[in-house]
């Protein structure tokens, strides 16, 4: 079986930085990466379409100096590669073009991002309701694009990628914030991290000027929402002080509340997790190096805590840095000293976290859907109703409401559906507090049986 | 501090749950003590497999008789359980391995039970299970074997335990039991008191432990049987099929996943509830699926899970009185094939406590048979 001193799983701006950080202080590493190409979700195809970034309206030049460093670092490279299993040791098993293989690594640093937080709402499963960050996806990385949509939710992704479209000459219907009024003042009194974050306000405002110079009709105090229609989204219903509003004829709806860390590889290989209630998410219990309670297992970049793409890089050197004062490639003291630099300036990048987190926290009703008939386990669509039955009879523990409804047996593992049954058992529990997590088991994602079948063979058994 | 009450149970698996129904329904007071809630190991994410095909000679009358129970579930606790009486099939891949299928067959027909486990040829196998790979030459086959829903049945149990009265704790882990003056007392981590005439362990892969703490040292070995299930398919298999010369249970459920488990192990922990998985164990399961059925080579793995269970040098449970403390009864140690006994095992518990003799053969199943074992042949391997 291979191995290797380090094994990284993702290659955007943490896990590029990382590998080069890694590789000066002369650990083999490999890579591993389910895109095509080193770039990650922020710099998706960065090294093939440098000049569709620009023409969005965002700089390329850093991801594109991150990946031509890490081609240039020595790390072993390797695209399309899905992992799909981790043990608390370092065993990986991952599969490339429908071959499945294993690698051992002395340590694994897991800087797998964020993801979208789920935005469950009556109707969100209809054809032509997607996240915003999806829509962002299909607009850079193969320029489909969806007229007259309606953005709605929450956090400066919604804006960015409206403000996209509109960049692009393709119309946007309205931008739906449902941002609670509340949370300007609640966040108001975050003022230093305000302040801290200047630049990247000022890059807020910038996105909704150019929507506003473009026409689009930005709605804010929404306060519910409904996706209608037969078998594919029709119209709209939202609701704005205590009115209900109908747009009708919308192809498009476009959910966003948020990201929040992709921690599916990380629990699979046992890390601890806990409750960040201003973040409203779990996050693995993480060190300011990214070690986890797993002493092989490391977390950097948005994985570890949403910081985004700035500090990603400096947060996936400092774990590597760590991870070679681990393995003895640096001595104590030179550790030391360039963590403290990079801590230094990571404190300052990320300063506006506290400001953006309070402003962006999502509102209840769109965490813990009121809607009793709002499906919140897609794949074996389970509702709403359901939880609240379970909880009545008295449940507590979300792992017994899986055993019992399936919620979160599905292909998809519960990443569309833990948090919202969290929310909504928690939303019941007397204190508020929440509840228990799913256990998350693997593989990460389904893996064809033939795959993991051949590994039979690696180990020279029948 | 909790009324005390006629029987106390630790384990709130699909034993504590059946011996507390079975209780209940004679009219005795009982309450469960679950550290963590009910069906949350072996009992509520094992194989489902319910079969009398296959099993120890000594556990075929339990066995025979807990059929006729999962026949008329609904009978009993208001639920099937999700069984479905889909028939289980051993596959015979070699000419010897049939040979052996023959005389476990003979040997079965020797006991004079009612009972036969039927061998069957090329032809019938492959008419029984179409996408089997072509190379099979036989099996051994009961019809009214099948499978059910783990869960959904020992919660089944549970639920009509309560409307009988039996009253469950979850959540709530018991130190050490202490018996004086013809009383039982448990005390919980919490510091509560619960107390009783009779005790019961059902405690599963932690029953050794208890056991022991009580004076009734038992090998129990806790280990974890790693399991995975696909995404949906099309229906393609019936029966639950087992190979006779290589590890495997394998059905389909009725929402089409896939259920493949078969002995594979990996370690687990007593104290901290985890379990852990094993990838070349999970490999071979996986080979062996794709041998047997062709069309698993694109089925889809899902998940994998393993559970925490106890197993026994030779295999067969632990069931009956403890000989060295009064008014104690154990069952635990079914060595990952316990699901199918919970509800006959749960009634014999009932007559055992009650002072009634036990209405099936249980000698077999003695807690104190590894102790002379041990000492009479110097610690060999059993």
């Amino acid at each position: 079986m291979a191995t290797c001193d380090l094994v990284i799983v993702g290659a955007g701006p943490a896990g590029m930085g990382a590998a080069v950080e890694a590789r000066e202080r002369g650990l083999s590493v490999m890579v591993l990466d389910e895109q095509a190409g080193p770039g990650g979700q922020i710099y998706r195809g960065i090294e093939d379409h440098a000049a569709n970034f620009t023409r969005l309206g965002t700089d390329p030049s850093k991801g594109l100096d991150l990946a031509q460093r890490l081609r240039r670092s020595g790390a072993h490279y390797q695209s399309v590669a899905s992992v799909w299993f981790i043990t608390p040791d370092g065993e990986i098993a991952y599969s490339v073009n429908g071959r499945a293989q294993r690698i051992t690594a002395q340590r694994v640093l897991l800087a797998t991002g964020a993801i979208e937080r789920p935005c469950p709402l009556p109707g969100w499963t209809l054809p032509g309701v997607m996240t915003a960050g999806a829509a962002q996806i299909l607009l850079k990385s193969a320029g489909v694009a969806c007229p007259d949509a309606v953005f709605a939710g929450s956090g400066p992704l919604l804006y960015l990628a409206a403000a996209q479209y509109v960049r692009r000459g393709v119309p946007v219907r309205a931008v739906l914030d449902t941002t609670p009024a509340k949370h300007y003042l609640r966040a108001a009194g975050q003022w230093r991290s305000a302040l801290g974050g200047f630049a990247y306000l000022r890059q807020g405002w910038d996105l909704l000027r150019q929507l506003r110079q473009a026409g689009v009709p930005i709605i804010h105090g929404v306060t519910g929402l409904h996706a209608l229609g037969q078998n594919q989204l029709e119209s709209i219903q939202f609701q704005r002080r205590r009115r209900w509003q109908t747009l009708d004829d919308v192809s498009g709806l476009f959910l966003h509340q948020g990201v929040v860390p992709n921690i599916q590889a990380a629990l699979v290989a046992q890390c601890d997790r806990s409750w960040d209630e201003r973040a409203q998410c779990w996050r693995i219990v993480t060190d300011a190096f990214g070690r986890t309670s797993q002493p092989a297992i490391y977390l950097a970049g948005d994985a570890a805590a949403i910081t985004g793409a700035t500090c990603a890089p400096m947060r996936g050197r400092l774990a590597a840095l760590a991870i070679a004062h681990a393995l003895g490639r640096i001595d104590a003291g030179r550790f030391q000293t360039e963590a403290q630099h990079l801590r230094r300036q990571l404190q300052r990048d990320a300063a506006v976290r506290p400001f953006l987190e309070t402003l962006y926290q999502p509102a209840a009703t769109f965490t813990a859907p009121p809607d009793l008939e709002t499906v919140v386990c897609r794949c074996e669509e389970v509702r709403a109703r359901e939880i609240r039955g379970f909880l009545q009879a008295g449940g507590r523990d979300p792992n017994q409401f899986k055993s019992g409804h399936r919620c979160g047996m599905g292909p998809c593992q519960g990443r569309m559906c833990a948090l919202t049954l969290g929310h909504l058992m928690s939303a019941h529990a007397d204190d508020g507090t929440m509840a228990g997590a799913l256990r998350i088991r693997p593989p990460i994602v389904p893996v064809p049986f033939a795959e993991l079948a051949s590994l039979v063979d690696d180990e020279g058994m029948r | 501090m909790n009324p005390s009450t006629d029987v106390l149970v630790i384990g709130g698996g699909l034993l504590g749950c059946s011996t507390a129904l079975h209780l209940a329904r004679r009219g005795n007071t009982v309450r469960v003590l679950e550290k963590d809630y009910v069906a949350r190991h072996a009992s509520g994410v094992n194989a489902g497999g319910v079969r009398s095909l296959g099993r120890a000679l000594p556990e075929l009358p339990l066995s025979l008789a807990a059929k006729q129970q999962w026949l008329h579930l609904a009978d009993l606790v208001g639920d099937d359980g999700g069984f479905r009486a889909v028939g289980q099939i051993r596959v015979a891949e070699t000419e010897a391995e049939l040979e052996r299928l023959c005389t476990r067959s003979r040997t079965v027909a020797k006991l004079g039970l009612d009972y036969a486990e039927t061998v069957i040829g090329r032809e019938e196998l492959y008419e029984r299970l179409p996408a089997l790979a072509r190379h099979c030459v036989g099996g051994l086959y009961v019809a009214n074997d099948g499978y059910a829903q783990p869960y959904r049945t020992t919660a089944a149990f549970r639920r009509q335990a309560e409307r009988l009265g039996a009253v469950f704790h979850e959540g709530v882990q018991a130190t050490t039991p202490t018996y004086a003056a013809g009383t039982w007392t448990v005390r919980s981590h919490a510091g509560d008191d619960f107390r009783a005439t009779v005790l019961v362990n059902c405690a599963g892969a932690w029953g050794g432990q208890l056991a022991a703490a009580l004076g009734d040292a038992t090998p129990l070995q806790p280990n974890g049987s790693m399991l995975m299930v696909t995404t949906r398919m099309k229906p393609f298999v019936g029966p639950v099929v087992g190979a006779a010369g290589r590890s495997l249970s394998f059905k389909q459920f009725e929402n089409g996943t896939v259920l493949i488990g078969g002995g594979h192990r990996a370690p687990v922990d007593l104290d901290t509830n985890h379990t852990s998985l094993a990838l070349t164990g999970l490999a071979k399961a996986a080979r062996t699926a794709t041998d047997l059925f062709p069309i698993m080579r694109c089925a889809q793995a899902a998940r994998c899970w393993s559970g925490i269970e106890g197993f026994t040098p030779d295999g067969l449970p632990v069931i009956g009185p403890s000989p060295s403390s009064p008014a104690l009864f154990h069952a635990f140690g079914f060595s990952a094939h316990g699901f199918q006994l919970g509800p006959i095992v749960g009634q014999i518990l009932a007559e055992l406590i009650r002072g009634e003799p036990a209405s099936l053969p249980i000698d077999a199943f003695r807690v104190d048979r590894f102790e002379s074992a041990c000492r009479g042949a110097g610690r060999a391997a059993p």
